[in-house]
């Protein structure tokens, strides 16, 4: 790679420079177009940012939108009475206490949706001196 | 004994000193230059330094085929300096810039992004002026964004558009962004008068982190969806301030805004100081770059001042904005902004505009990657 080649431009650059060098040799339509989009581009986030500043801020309140209820609907759901029949013959069967207490644990941890542990992610080790 | 003698003869040909021209001895004392100018002035050190250093990396003369030439193919400087040829480097830089630009005020009072916009009408005024003194439209177009105020900009546009002028280009660029406050503050009080220097703005409002989250978010999908081929430069810089803002990923801000940016800083200037040998950099074109580089800035900065002046015709009287802020456009962060504010303090020593520059300032740097890719995407 010599200096010659380093320094030149694509052969795609040289083409559109030829071309609008015919179309628009003294720049006003590419500097025209060009301020325009700039302007567009910066009153769309003008827009943008005012708009996101007053919904953040509590002056546009976003429609409330209902929707259903998870508790609601699991409470209006009753067991089938296979299911009474099944969960009564559980209840009947001889476990220990141990079970009744994990299985006990394992529900309350899920309603309240602790299954997984939370994780910091952080796995660099510090070192001792 | 002749066998010595034409042996260090054979050696002085290889030295510097024997192959040294006046040209090259030009650019090592203007390379001596910058380094004078950062230390003594202060003016853009970080810059001015590596790539004063550089010049006179660059400016060695040397014979082919050593292979240490930044412009021979495998040499060290060669693939340092891919960096810069194949645009690696400027978007790793706006990766930082993003890190540790603080967008509040930008966020807080989004109409003085407008100011952002107005200034980039300096690029595209070097860009027509350009076109006039016989330069072609890739070139007229990497010429013009030095107006951008923006050295990473620049380079990125310049090594697609016109390789062989991004030397002078980009020293260009970043000399004029040290100038920054012997250019501007002129051109602001000329065009301003007492009275409108006195405006004092409402401070800001607090903005919330839920906002500053949104906010390169946003601002990366409307931008890039408008201009696609300044995806890179903008990408890099939403990127790096979600880095920052998101409050999770605070040690991959911290090596984007620290040593990610000091080295691609260290290896941009470097390279660039040494792309500038005499034989590609003494030549009229660059004669005309710096005289354009400096029209560009004047536009940009009387394109701001003007437009904030235009802005208070349509403006409340409590709403009103200091023109002063309105040189911040350019997106020389945060040295335009603080022109503005010691400008304002010379009228009245308790009103800091420092805050509010600060937002037509970093919509400035949005301002110039935008344009950058509306050239690329007309002339690349």
């Amino acid at each position: 790679m010599n200096t010659f080649v380093l320094l030149q431009v694509s052969e795609q650059v040289a083409a559109k420079s030829a071309d609008m060098a015919a179309k628009d040799p003294h720049g006003i339509i590419i500097t025209a177009v060009s301020v325009s989009v700039v302007f567009i581009a910066l009153i769309i986030l003008y827009f943008a940012y005012t708009f996101i500043g007053k919904l953040t801020s509590g002056q546009i309140k976003m429609p409330k939108i209902k929707l259903p209820s998870f508790k609601k609907k699991t409470a209006e759901v009753h067991p089938t009475p296979e299911e009474m029949a099944a969960i009564a013959l559980a209840l009947e069967s001889k476990r220990s206490g141990e079970v009744y207490a994990a299985i006990g644990l394992a529900l309350h941890q899920h309603m309240n949706e602790k299954v997984h542990d939370n994780e910091s992610y952080v796995i660099t080790i510090k070192r001792r001196n | 004994m002749n066998t010595i003698i034409e042996s260090l003869q054979q050696f002085w040909q290889y030295t510097g000193f024997a192959n040294m021209t006046y040209q090259h001895l030009i650019m090592v004392l203007i390379g001596i230059a910058f380094i004078t100018v950062a230390i003594k002035k202060d003016w853009e050190p970080l810059l001015l330094v590596p790539i004063g250093f550089g010049m006179i990396i660059g400016n060695i003369p040397i014979t082919e085929g050593l292979n240490v030439g930044i412009y021979e193919e495998g040499s060290v400087l060669n693939i340092l300096y891919q960096g810069v040829h194949q645009g690696w480097y400027p978007p790793l830089i706006f990766l930082g810039i993003g890190a540790m630009t603080d967008f509040s005020a930008l966020i807080s009072q989004p109409r003085l992004m407008l100011i952002g916009a107005a200034a980039q009408i300096g690029i595209f005024g070097a860009y027509a002026l350009a076109l006039q003194l016989g330069f072609n439209p890739a070139e007229a177009g990497a010429i013009g964004i030095i107006g951008g105020a923006d050295g990473p900009t620049a380079i990125f546009l310049s090594s697609k558009l016109a390789p062989h002028l991004m030397g002078a280009i980009a020293v260009s660029a970043y000399s004029y962004m040290a100038l920054v406050p012997v250019i501007q503050r002129p051109i602001m009080l000329l065009l301003t008068t007492r009275k409108e220097r006195l405006i004092r703005m409402k401070p800001p409002r607090v903005v919330s982190q839920k906002e500053k989250i949104i906010f390169p978010v946003v601002g990366f999908i409307l931008t890039a969806m408008i201009v696609p081929s300044g995806m890179a430069l903008l990408g890099m810089l939403f990127f790096g301030n979600l880095l920052k803002e998101s409050g999770v990923t605070k040690r991959l801000a911290e090596t984007a805004r620290g040593p990610l940016i000091d080295v691609v800083t260290i290896l941009i200037g470097v390279t660039v100081g040494c792309s500038t040998q005499a034989d590609v950099f003494l030549t009229g074109s660059s004669v005309k770059i710096f005289g354009l580089g400096l029209m560009s800035f004047i536009i940009a900065t009387m394109c701001g001042v003007l437009f904030v002046k235009f802005m208070n015709l349509f403006c409340k009287p409590e709403n009103k904005i200091n023109p002063l802020i309105g040189n911040a456009g350019v997106s020389a962060v945060p040295d335009a902004a603080r022109v503005s504010q010691n400008a304002g303090r010379e009228f009245d020593k308790s009103n800091h505009l420092l805050m509010h520059a600060m937002a037509p300032n970093v919509a400035g740097v949005i301002g110039s990657a935008v344009a950058a890719g509306i050239l690329l995407s007309f002339l690349g």
